[in-house]
């Protein structure tokens, strides 16, 4: 983490965003037909597919659980992902991280005693990462779900802020986030604004914090309008939709 | 009746409506016998790597990625690269 790289210029980021100013980010709905539910994100230069299979029969069938179904969630990146040398393909450090904590959010959110002794599986696969692959694969997840039809107790859209160059930023990318100060992945429910993720890299001050959050909360209302956006696209025209990067 | 019975059924009705219909010159999803399923192509759509492609080919959908780095050749072979 450097501190003498200037990542702001006239209150303007590298990309010329403000610091409350999220990417561009499109949600498709519905991109994968052999799937029970998918979505398609792209936020910035990260592109997630996401497929969620389920509830069925579990496998391995000692793993049921009699009284709620088991959620399962894998995270990949692929190797081609990433700007810089081609990664190794097969699990992670980070990837067994990710997948963890992504199945941990929808643990709290998927009403799982609807359907016992079976599983929910939900695959994440990134094609394509810049920084913030965890909170676009959180808010794919979320609409992968509704589209499955899987009932949830609220739904879920999440963004990273962070602080560089001194200041609080929101949906920091992966300049900001490899040189920045901070960073803080959040996820925050739609209805009961309840915290659901919360991960941070680096220091922030206890005002810092609180700013943060402010602005994820505002952040984090706008994704889930889009993410709602999306649902009611694919099921106000069911006419099969390309699927185009 | 078992789940077993039933697939096989299933599967046999299937294979009987797929070769009725061919015998009739066409195809269950309505194409001719020499027709494709459509082809879409996009070059590229992947940044992070050297090159790219998606094709479609109905729904089947395969991207593929090429990465190119800089690597260490074999001490046999000094002057080639390494294809992995």
């Amino acid at each position: 983490m450097t501190e003498d790289k200037r990542l702001i210029v006239d209150g303007k980021r590298g990309d010329g965003r403000t610091p409350e100013e999220l990417r561009n980010v499109r949600i498709e709905t519905g991109m994968l037909k052999e799937a029970d539910g998918s979505a398609y994100i792209e936020w910035g230069g990260n592109r997630i597919v996401c497929g969620v299979y389920g509830p069925k029969d579990c496998i391995p069938r000692h793993a049921a659980d009699p009284y709620k179904a088991i959620l399962k969630c894998r995270y990949m990146m692929s190797p081609f992902a990433s700007q810089e040398e081609h990664g190794k393909s097969g699990p992670s450090r980070r990837s067994t991280e990710l997948s963890k904590v992504i199945r941990h959010v929808f643990e709290n959110l998927v009403i799982a005693e609807r359907f016992p002794n079976t599983q929910i599986e939900i695959f994440l696969d990134v094609l394509q990462a810049s920084g913030g692959t965890r909170t676009a694969s959180i808010t794919a997840a979320a609409v992968a779900l509704a589209n499955a039809g899987i009932p949830m107790r609220d739904m879920v859209a999440a963004v990273s802020v962070g602080k560089a160059d001194g200041k609080v930023l929101v949906d920091l990318d992966k300049e900001e986030d490899n040189s920045g100060q901070s960073d803080m992945p959040i996820a925050i429910a739609r209805n009961s604004k309840e915290i659901l993720l919360l991960q941070m890299d680096g220091l922030l001050t206890k005002e810092e914090v609180e700013k943060a959050l402010d602005l994820a909360e505002r952040a984090v209302e706008k994704i889930g309008d889009m993410q709602e956006e999306s649902l009611r696209q694919f099921y106000e025209s069911p006419e099969k939709k390309k699927f185009v990067m | 009746m078992g789940e077993e019975t039933k697939n096989m059924i299933l599967s046999q009705l299937r294979r009987e409506v797929l070769i009725d219909s061919i015998n009739k010159n066409k195809r269950y999803d309505g194409r001719m016998l020499n027709e494709f399923r459509p082809i879409e192509l996009q070059f590229g759509p992947v940044t992070t790597a050297e090159g790219s492609a998606l094709v479609a080919l109905g729904n089947t959908k395969v991207l593929a990625a090429v990465k190119v780095t800089m690597a260490t050749p074999f001490p046999d072979r000094p002057k080639e690269g390494v294809f992995i």
